[in-house]
């Protein structure tokens, strides 16, 4: 006979919820019979559809109302019931000291690594938005478009900012700063300090931007022009005590200044990171300088616009392009309105010097600290699960009691609250511990303050997904056991429960490799950036920017500095360029005329201005042609491309001897050079000009005889001295600047490395604990084994085989998505390693042998266990 | 007179009780209205006429075997009271006593 088909179980699960418990037998039995008589009459699937409708007729309060009972039973957060699960769950921390060990040490390294990358994912996301008219400030954006791709400007003219605030009456306010093209030297008494973090601003800035002041006042602390106003760092470095700072004299260059004011240190979420503020007005050294200030051509200014609430920003954008139509004379710029908060994120500005965010790295962290995070929760859910049989008599006992279910859960889940504060407690004392470190890496200023909103709702926040994530699971587990079973013994759990915590196990160990597998390959990429030859020398060479006022005044400057250079022992060779060759930004287009050149075609080129010494010092090849002579006079309207400009230019072979204008000089391209990479790797190799042109020249590039860098540098200090005593000498090695082009990527491998640490630590601990528990619970098992005849290696890798199948199961889970996601990240280099096997294969093995070590402890331990000692207990 | 407090579904099921004589129970009684009468009666509404009635005293229930369709569940099974019977009773007598005074051949309304 075949089986009387049931009614839908989720149907019936509903009802057994819904209805009183004494009624339920008579309901429940009437709606069965009329389920079988309906199946007989009118088929299964109406039937089923019937069974709803009938049942949800019994939604009603006489058959809902349960009867009263004759016991009590205490509301379970009752003060009593509270004090109750604490001592539990303290008595039972104690007695499973090790397995109380391993959770408290994996939650607190978890919440530590989460904590800290929250932090500073906070710290990202809320840029510049603690401005009380954050969301009504906007920065000016400037759009030319010549040709191809746009260029676009962060900075804006000083006389649009005065035309906006006159004529726009939607404008509530407007304040600029421009940031001097040198760092400042201000002499404090006797002592001369260079300030990068200097800046010139507008007597509007402090009412548009939040300050806090500790000494002096927002509303009139740039009263004077001859005003300064220092942080409280700053001021300490100067005079010692910031509160006696106001009031006291500095001269920047030849101008007097008073310190009016003195005010809390940059936040780390601000785009300002100016320690000496000064009036606009002081930066003008003479009525020259403010005339050419003034001048529409020059964008020196970065300005922010306050708009009256429900200003559409487009319109705004529209007057100001007007602006530039009328008064500039120019059609091909377009103005634009960037909210201050997305300023931190906004990369595309050819000259913005703000320190910026990329999104990209935040999701990618905050993704780290969310799976560091599970991880550490996975062990508590893996180990309390593990452990239910222990608890399951208390269970049992409990419920026969009378404890409801849900009384359970809020038992079980305390007590997941409690071991959580535990380890935020460790984990509050890594983060301090680890904090200066933190700090000094991604050059940042947080720190421990408890009087902080943010950073409790941080901790409150990992402390409440801690707890969903680790407690409720083991919670709603251990709830669920019934107390016939359990007081009966056995295997209380079921089949399912286990393949559970396996998968656990799995995903634990995925997203352990995974990360290693990222950090191995972001290290073979930059091991790649570094050791690839970029197509020139660079080894022993430095670099030294000459102060702009000087280059303007002609080339003798220049030529004086290098001849003293070159004269020097121990110095190979000197030349010069417009550019850093490590990082060439100067790009042009527009000027360029050549034979066979479509009327329609204004290519984007590099271009780099260079002299006749300049190949030999960095050894640059050439395909075709020659290099620049000195004894050519003509060679300073000659041209040399590089490969990619012959070929984005379509010139015809042969190249050499065809005109070409460049910069309104028309000469012939002499020479072909070999490809050479003047920009990170992560962009192709642009056509490049090279030309001999002296007059740009603003940077000397010494290269050293091995083994004479120290007397060199001393030797080109005192030059520089004698010629510029106002000016600090500045130098970088080219090895430097080029490490610097990588510098995120850099970082991200080294916090990659860090947390791929942290996270197998925390995966090995949870194996670790279920390898103890497994051994712990097959002692008898393997006692019986030994005495059979089974070697010590059977028992090991009896214990072993489990965990290793998972972390099988994990490798080949894990290996598909790290490789997805790691050719996506190389996808951002334009020259990049081959995806390298062996870094899997490597991975992999990493993983098997640390799985391994974790539990050989516990299994060799087992197996060698007398037989005797397991066995006489029984 | 004293006034009965019984609505007419209750006073169907309730007469249904008595004619079963001890075997109705939500589901048989449900099937029989739905017989016997013309309408569509559900298993809820039956239910909840039951619990009236015991509520009000005129039905008593005992639990009957349980059978496999039922998924091994027992039958609530009603017996009518003697109040509930003296009740059905009185609404009969009242009924017939008030029929006695319609005439054999009533003038009738044309609509």
């Amino acid at each position: 006979m075949t089986p009387l088909p049931k009614p839908p179980r989720l149907a019936d699960r509903l009802l057994e919820w819904l209805v009183a418990p004494h009624r339920l037998e008579a309901i429940q039995g009437d709606l069965h019979e009329e389920f079988a008589y309906q199946v007989g009459r009118v088929g299964l699937r109406r039937a089923q559809w019937r069974y709803w409708r009938d049942l949800l007729g019994f939604a009603r309060p006489w058959a809902v109302k349960r009867l009263p009972t004759d016991y009590s039973s205490p509301f379970f957060l009752h003060p009593d019931m509270l004090s109750n699960y604490l001592k539990i769950a303290w008595r039972n921390l104690v007695r499973q000291k090790l397995y109380s060990l391993i959770n408290l040490c994996g939650l607190a390294l978890g919440l530590a690594a989460s904590v800290l990358i929250l932090l500073w994912v906070q710290n990202e996301l809320s840029f510049d938005s603690y401005h009380r008219k954050a969301n009504t400030t906007y920065r000016v954006t400037n759009t030319l478009k010549v040709s191809g791709e746009p260029w676009i400007w962060s900075s804006s003219p000083l006389v649009l900012g005065d035309l906006a605030q006159r004529q726009i009456p939607d404008v509530e306010r407007i304040t600029r700063f421009k940031k001097p093209w040198q760092p400042i030297n201000f002499r404090v008494h006797d002592d001369i300090f260079s300030e990068e973090n200097s800046a010139f601003i507008d007597s509007t800035w402090f009412a548009c931007f939040d300050y806090e002041f500790l000494a002096g006042s927002a509303t009139h602390a740039l009263d004077e022009p001859g005003s300064v106003i220092l942080t409280e760092n700053k001021a300490r470095t100067w005079f010692g005590d910031p509160q006696t700072a106001v009031g006291k004299t500095v001269l920047m260059d030849t101008t007097l200044l008073t310190v009016q004011a003195v005010v809390r240190n940059n936040r780390p979420n601000s785009s300002f990171r100016y320690d000496v503020l000064v009036p606009i007005a002081a930066s003008f050294k003479s009525a020259a300088d403010r005339k050419n200030d003034l001048d529409w051509n020059n964008f020196n200014y970065q300005l922010f616009l306050q708009l009256k609430p429900g200003t559409s920003t487009a319109k705004i954008g529209q007057q100001l392009t007007q602006f530039y139509r009328a008064y500039k004379k120019d059609s091909t710029l377009t103005a634009s309105l960037l909210p201050l908060k997305f300023i931190h994120f906004e990369t595309s500005f050819q000259n913005d010097e703000l320190p910026k965010g990329s999104r990209n790295t935040v999701w990618m962290l905050g993704l780290v600290g969310l799976v560091i995070l599970i991880i550490a929760s996975i062990n508590y859910v893996n180990l309390s699960t593990a452990l239910a049989s222990q608890r399951a008599k208390e269970v049992g006992v409990k419920k026969i009691i009378g404890a409801g279910r849900g009384a359970l859960f809020g038992q079980f889940l305390i007590e997941s609250t409690l071991l959580t504060v535990l380890a935020l407690g460790v984990a509050l004392l890594l983060i301090w511990l680890s904090l200066p470190l933190f700090n000094d890496f991604t050059e940042n200023q947080f720190s421990l303050d408890l009087g902080n909103g943010t950073l409790w709702l941080l901790l409150l926040g990992s402390v409440v997904a801690t707890v969903v994530l680790s407690g409720v699971y083991p919670a709603a587990l251990l709830s669920s056991l019934l107390p016939v079973k359990v007081l009966k013994g056995g295997n209380v759990l079921s089949l399912s429960n286990a393949k559970f915590r396996q998968g656990l196990v799995v995903t634990q160990f995925a997203a352990s490799i995974i990360l290693i597998i990222s950090t191995m390959i972001i290290f073979q990429q930059l091991r790649f950036v570094q050791s690839k030859d970029p197509g020139y020398q660079r080894d022993h060479v430095f670099c030294l920017q000459l102060p702009f006022s000087k280059m303007m005044s002609g080339t003798r400057a220049i030529d004086v500095m290098k001849r003293q250079l070159r004269e020097l022992s121990g110095v190979a060779a000197v030349t010069s360029a417009n550019q850093p060759i490590v990082n060439n930004m100067s790009s042009h287009s527009g000027s360029l005329k050549w034979a066979a050149k479509p009327d329609d075609f204004t290519p984007a080129v590099s271009q780099f201005s260079v002299e006749p010494e300049f190949r030999s010092v960095f050894d640059l090849k050439l395909t075709a042609g020659r290099w620049f002579r000195r004894d050519m006079r003509l060679d300073t309207a000659n041209v040399i491309l590089n490969e990619a400009a012959v070929k984005s230019l379509g010139l015809k072979a042969p190249v050499v001897g065809q005109w070409f204008e460049f910069q309104s000089r028309r000469g012939q391209i002499i020479g072909v050079t070999q490809d050479f990479n003047f920009k990170s790797l992560h962009e192709k190799i642009d056509p490049m000009v090279l030309f001999d042109a002296p007059g740009w020249h603003a940077y000397i590039f010494t290269k050293v005889n091995p083994g004479a860098t120290e007397r060199v540098l001393a030797d080109a200090e005192r030059i520089w001295k004698a010629s510029y005593p106002d000016k600090p000498f500045k130098y970088t090695f080219l090895d430097d600047s080029f490490a610097q082009l990588y510098k995120t990527e850099q970082k991200a491998g080294q916090l990659f490395n860090v947390f791929a640490g942290i996270a197998v630590l925390i995966s090995c601990l949870g194996l670790f604990g279920l390898a103890t528990f497994s051994a712990e619970r097959r002692h008898r098992e393997i006692g019986v084994r030994k005495v059979l005849g089974a070697s010590v290696q059977n028992i090991v890798a009896l214990l072993s085989k489990d965990f290793l199948k998972l972390v099988l199961v994990a490798i080949v889970i894990a290996s598909p998505l790290a490789w997805y996601a790691m050719n996506r990240w190389l996808q951002t280099f334009a020259y990049h390693v081959a995806m390298p096997w062996w870094v899997f294969v490597l991975a992999g093995l990493l993983a098997v042998v640390t799985a391994l070590l974790t539990i050989s402890f516990q299994s060799i331990r087992a197996a060698l266990t007398n037989p005797v000692k397991s066995l006489r207990s029984e | 007179m004293k006034r009965t407090y019984l609505g007419e579904f209750e006073e169907i099921v309730l007469l249904l009780v008595a004619a079963l004589d001890g075997e109705g129970y939500g589901l048989g009684l449900t099937h029989k209205i739905n017989e016997e009468t013309d309408r569509a009666v559900r298993l809820n509404q039956v239910h909840a006429a039951l619990h009236r009635l015991q509520e009000k005293g005129m039905v008593a229930s005992r639990l009957g075997d349980p059978t496999p369709e039922r998924g091994g569940r027992r039958k609530l099974l009603f017996t009518v009271t003697a109040y509930g019977y003296q009740t059905l009773q009185d609404i009969k007598n009242l009924r017939t006593q008030l029929w006695s005074d319609v005439p054999t051949s009533p003038n009738l309304a044309i609509v």
